[in-house]
């Protein structure tokens, strides 16, 4: 395994509901290498997505540690939290989750001039481009198809180059065919871009496609294997 | 219908529960609450200003006769159980040892006055001291003119008619007094014995008989509604009775409409926002009924029926505030009426709540029709998306909504329709502006910071929406400018009617050859020089060919005009408080034989320009041609005079002069140190006539300004709500770019900006809408000089960038906080 990007250790997550304590996530501990990818599949529930939003600092544990590109969230405070996902990270997201009053080129542009990357506006739509929506520059999300849209969004999360590339469940409302080639696209760029990709899934095409599975159950790790 | 009941129940209770209804709820409440407050107060309003009126007349209500009053009208106010008490005033001669001096006398009974309070005092210029009763029989009440010119002292008698009455306290003011401060004879007060006594009301005396009237308004209403008019007797109803603050009153009452129908345009607007939200809520539901087997129309009765039963609710609710706020704003007031009881309350209750459904139901109801009637494939899952924006139906029923509420106000009609042409007219500007404004956003936003272009992003997200926001925002920011303006206009007509160096001292009958001395006193107790006026005092004889006699005229004031003697003056030059109506002031040397004659008394007697009017002055007769007409305030305490002549004409003739003068409260100790040294001189004191006036409009401008704030509130509250409207996107977007990377602080920029703009360009073009209506308002309304302030629409620019955002911040924070994945996934 190549040196590690992400390394989670004795992570806990719980919440306080009406009935008491609800532990989502106990005992977790896994490392994942850079350039790698890995799917973390488990049935509804199993507390996948509150995981990957602990590894993107989006949310705190409440007991374990995470490091991700060598640094401990749990040193960083929220603004140390955003700095890392923008310069290290990017985000796909199951709705796409484009901002409905940008363009495409604006939607990827947003993370590039969060950057501060220079020729900001070439590179977006070089990245458009890439992704096969070079006539598309000026269309609203509400004019994409879902499939288009889950390209702009995979446009601008590789566009700033990130070193980890964090996909919450990207097929996940998109039929057979459009999701066959999103998947393509996905594995295309992180291939290109050299990146690791952590993607949260169903989709069993999707995780197969994967160096590696963490399989949750229970908020707890059933079964890690390699392919 | 029946089987539609529970399902509307079931989907109010449960849009309740969710949170979902609670936009529509605040708006329809607040539109209920601000309609209800503001009916409450301006009744309350309305009848302090009727107690304060009343206390001006002496009594609620009064009937004036020139003949002594019948029997019949003692008994139609008995049989309203109102109270009673009879005034005679007459003209009469008071004699003291060898000197003799006329009087206006007024005989009034033990009970008078019946509202408001004489105002005594123990000696001339000694403190003053109010009391609810008349003089005791044997005694008499004196104007300090009369001690003056018979050189009596309290405590001394003198003769009127048959009997003797002793001097007992000095008169300053009867609460129905008016403004008539200067009648030329001073004024006593006696008891209704003493008359009798006095053996002065014969058969044929001219005296004129009021009767005074107080109780409760609806007995008031039962005798008024039975009062048969006829010759020589009159109604006069408390708003009528003093004309110099007549005015005034009339003018808030005219205000408090304004800013009664300005809430509801306010909470309109509030409703026509939120409700496009609910409409859009109920997508998704549609779709799924119509899918198990619904029809179009019972939908559309199911909906109607909810908002019926959301109506009822926030008719509640939105009555319920407004009591409260009622009740609140009633404990600033000094005044010491008591809080309207629930149940005069219900009548502006119910117009509330049926107030509330009719917005309601307009706003909401062609929303409904319109989802109710798209096909289904077009409303599973559209919810998510925003999909506001103007139609023609909405914009009917708007319209429709609008003119349904004019019935609401139609004693002011005048009023509403130059506010609602004025706010309709700022609307379509306003909203024509933000289509503007926003074409060219989208067009710069390649060239602006990402700050910027994430917050002018955000006012384009949905062209439409933005629209109504600015259109809403524009329209609350230019009501209270417009209010605002106008109030503050009324305030600066009513100081310049009264300023604060006002004279309140008349000095009269000065001789020609003692005004130097007096200029030299007056001086000395610094006493800024105020202007010597000559005054000659005339009979109105001939108007052209014709001589005239009270017999001319019908009319009382006419009658009474003819009959006595006027003041008249000469001058080169015409005074700067007048202005000239018609024809022209004369030049400085102009001929004998020319006269200016005042408005009111031109139109009393029937004078116009080129009448040849003849006075008789002492033994002389004076002749001249009226060469213009001049309009007077009469009400602003200057030296005024119904007819002036060119210098020539009545120069030569027995003249005294008349000044007037500002001594301030408690700085009249001179005043003995005066008549002691010009003993022909009287003075009038009229400063309690005007701490009365003054008093009064304090009280009215004191209302207005919580009227104004409470107006302020409420468009406070529906900014709260427009912003709300884009509060669960705002949530979602938020969430997605810090998710990307973007810190919190950036996001609060990024809002700030977007707020910022929204507030600034509705700000802008809601004050240029402020300033036209106002302008129109104040003309049409009001009646009073407008000056639009240049620097409103840059002030109302940065207080609406300000407020906006202040309140757009407080408002979206919750925002900056969910935790991110949750936000995002529950959007998925």
């Amino acid at each position: 395994m190549n040196a590690p990007i992400i390394t989670v250790s004795n992570l806990e997550k719980s919440f306080t509901g009406p009935s008491g304590n609800l532990k989502i996530l106990d005992n977790i501990n896994f490392s994942i290498g850079e350039r790698s990818t890995v799917a973390i599949t488990g049935v509804s529930g199993a507390g996948k997505s509150t995981l990957l939003g602990l590894i993107a600092g989006l949310d705190t544990a409440s007991a374990g540690e995470i490091e991700v590109c060598g640094q401990a969230l749990a040193q960083l405070d929220e603004n140390g939290r955003a700095l890392l996902r923008r310069h290290r990270m990017g985000f796909v997201f199951q709705s796409f989750h484009l901002i409905t009053s940008f363009s495409a080129l604006e939607n990827v542009l947003l993370p590039m001039e969060l950057n501060g990357l220079d020729d900001a506006r070439r590179k977006a739509r070089e990245a458009l481009r890439r992704v096969g929506l070079e006539h598309r520059l000026d269309h609203y999300p509400a004019q994409l198809s879902g499939g288009e849209q889950q390209r702009v969004a995979l446009a601008r999360a590789f566009g700033t180059t990130p070193q980890l590339l964090l996909a919450d469940e990207p097929t996940g409302n998109l039929d057979k065919t459009t999701a066959s080639a999103i998947i393509e696209l996905l594995f295309e760029l992180n291939a290109e871009h050299q990146t690791t990709l952590l993607v949260v899934t169903h989709d069993d095409a999707l995780a197969s496609r994967c160096e590696r599975i963490i399989e949750i159950d229970g908020g707890r790790m059933a079964n890690q294997g390699g392919q | 219908m029946s089987n539609l009941t529970p399902i509307a129940f079931r989907l109010l209770r449960n849009d309740l529960l969710s949170g979902r209804l609670l936009l529509i709820v605040i708006a329809t409440s607040l539109a209920v609450a601000a309609t209800g407050a503001v009916r409450l107060f301006t009744h309350h309003i309305e009848l302090t200003l009727v107690s304060e009126s009343s206390a001006l007349l002496a009594g609620d209500l009064a009937v004036n006769s020139t003949r002594p009053l019948a029997q019949e009208l003692y008994a139609n106010a008995a049989a309203a159980k109102l109270e009673t008490t009879q005034v005679i005033g007459l003209r009469t001669v008071v004699a003291y040892e060898d000197r003799i001096q006329m009087a206006e006398l007024r005989a009034v009974s033990e009970s008078y006055p019946l509202r408001g309070s004489v105002r005594i005092s123990d000696a001339p210029f000694a403190v003053a001291q109010d009391v609810v009763h008349g003089p005791s029989r044997g005694q008499v009440w004196a104007d300090g003119r009369m001690l003056q010119l018979l050189d009596v002292e309290v405590g001394d008698s003198i003769t009127i008619g048959k009997t003797e009455l002793v001097i007992e306290k000095v008169l300053l003011l009867e609460p129905d007094r008016g403004g008539d401060a200067f009648s030329i004879a001073p004024r006593i007060l006696v008891t209704h014995f003493d008359l009798e006594q006095a053996g002065l009301l014969l058969p044929g005396t001219r005296a004129s008989y009021r009767l005074l009237m107080a109780g409760p308004r609806d007995a008031l209403a039962k005798f008024k509604a039975g009062f048969v008019p006829a010759p020589g007797l009159k109604l006069i109803d408390p708003s009528t009775a003093r004309p110099e603050i007549r005015d005034a009153f009339q003018q808030a009452e005219r205000y408090l409409s304004l800013v009664a129908f300005a809430c509801v345009l306010l909470a309109v607007t509030g409703v026509a926002t939120a409700g496009l939200n609910y409409a859009n809520h109920h997508r998704n539901t549609a779709a799924i009924l119509k899918t198990i087997g619904l029809a179009s129309r019972p939908l559309l009765a199911l909906f109607a029926l909810e908002l019926v039963l959301l109506a009822a609710c926030a008719a509640l609710l939105g009555n319920a505030l407004a009591w409260s706020v009622y009740r609140i704003l009633i404990a600033q007031l000094t005044a010491a009426i008591p809080p309207i009881s629930l149940i005069e309350g219900l009548v502006p209750a119910l117009e509330a709540g049926s107030l509330g459904l009719i917005v309601l139901l307009g706003f909401c109801l062609p929303q409904f029709a319109a989802v109710a009637e798209a096909p289904v494939n077009q409303k599973i899952g559209a919810s998510r998306a925003n999909s506001f924006g103007f139609s023609a139906l909405p914009v009917a029923a708007a319209l429709l909504v609008l003119l349904l509420l004019l019935p609401w106000h139609l004693e002011h009609r005048e009023t509403i329709l130059i506010v609602l042409a004025g706010m309709l007219g700022t609307a379509i500007t306003l909203a024509l502006a933000a289509r503007l404004t926003i074409a060219v956003m989208n067009s710069a936003r390649g060239q602006v910071s990402l700050n910027w272009r994430m917050g002018l992003a955000n006012i384009s997200r949905n062209a439409g929406l933005s629209v109504l926001q600015i259109t809403a925002i524009g329209l609350g920011i230019g009501v209270v400018c417009l209010i605002a303006a106008v109030r503050g206009d009324l305030i600066t007509q009513w100081r310049d009617r009264l300023p604060p160096s006002a004279a309140d001292h008349f000095l009269i009958n000065i001789d020609p050859k003692d005004v130097d001395q007096m200029r030299t006193f007056l001086a000395d107790h610094q006493l800024s020089d105020p202007g010597f006026y000559p005054m000659i005092r005339g009979r109105l004889v001939g108007i052209n060919d014709r001589s005239v006699g009270p017999d001319d005229y019908e009319q009382p004031r006419a009658r009474r005009l003819v009959n006595r003697e006027f003041n008249l003056s000469w001058a080169a030059l015409a005074k700067p408080h007048n202005r000239i109506t018609a024809g022209q002031w004369w030049s400085e040397d102009a001929a004998a034989g020319q006269f200016s004659v005042e408005t009111g008394i031109a139109e009393t007697l029937g004078i116009a320009i080129g009448d040849r009017l003849s006075f008789n002055v002492a033994s002389d007769q004076v002749s001249g041609v009226v060469t213009n007409l001049r309009e007077v305030n009469w009400d602003d305490f200057k030296v005024n005079f119904f007819v002036e002549a060119t210098p020539p004409t009545l120069r030569e003739l027995p003249t005294t002069y008349i000044t007037a003068f500002k001594a301030g409260n408690g700085n009249n100790d001179f005043l003995p140190d005066l008549v002691s040294r010009f003993p022909s001189v009287t003075v009038i004191d009229v400063s309690a006539i005007m701490l009365q006036v003054r008093s009064v409009m304090d009280r009215v401008a004191s209302a207005l300004l919580w009227v104004f704030l409470f107006a302020l509130g409420a468009s406070a509250i529906i900014l709260v709500t427009v912003v709300q409207t884009t509060q669960k996107t705002r949530t979602v977007e938020i969430a997605l770019l810090k998710a990307l990377g973007a810190t919190k602080d950036r996001v609060v920029i990024a809002t700030l900006c977007e707020f910022a703009t929204l507030g600034a360009i509705a700000g802008a073009i809601g004050s240029l809408g402020a300033i036209a209506t106002g302008w129109w308002v104040a003309a049409q309304v009001f009646s009073i000089p407008y000056t639009p302030n240049v620097w409103l629409p840059i002030i109302a620019s940065a207080a609406g960038a300000l407020g906006v955002t202040g309140i757009g911040l407080g408002v979206v924070r919750s925002s900056f906080t969910p935790p991110v994945m949750a936000t995002i996934r529950a959007n998925d």
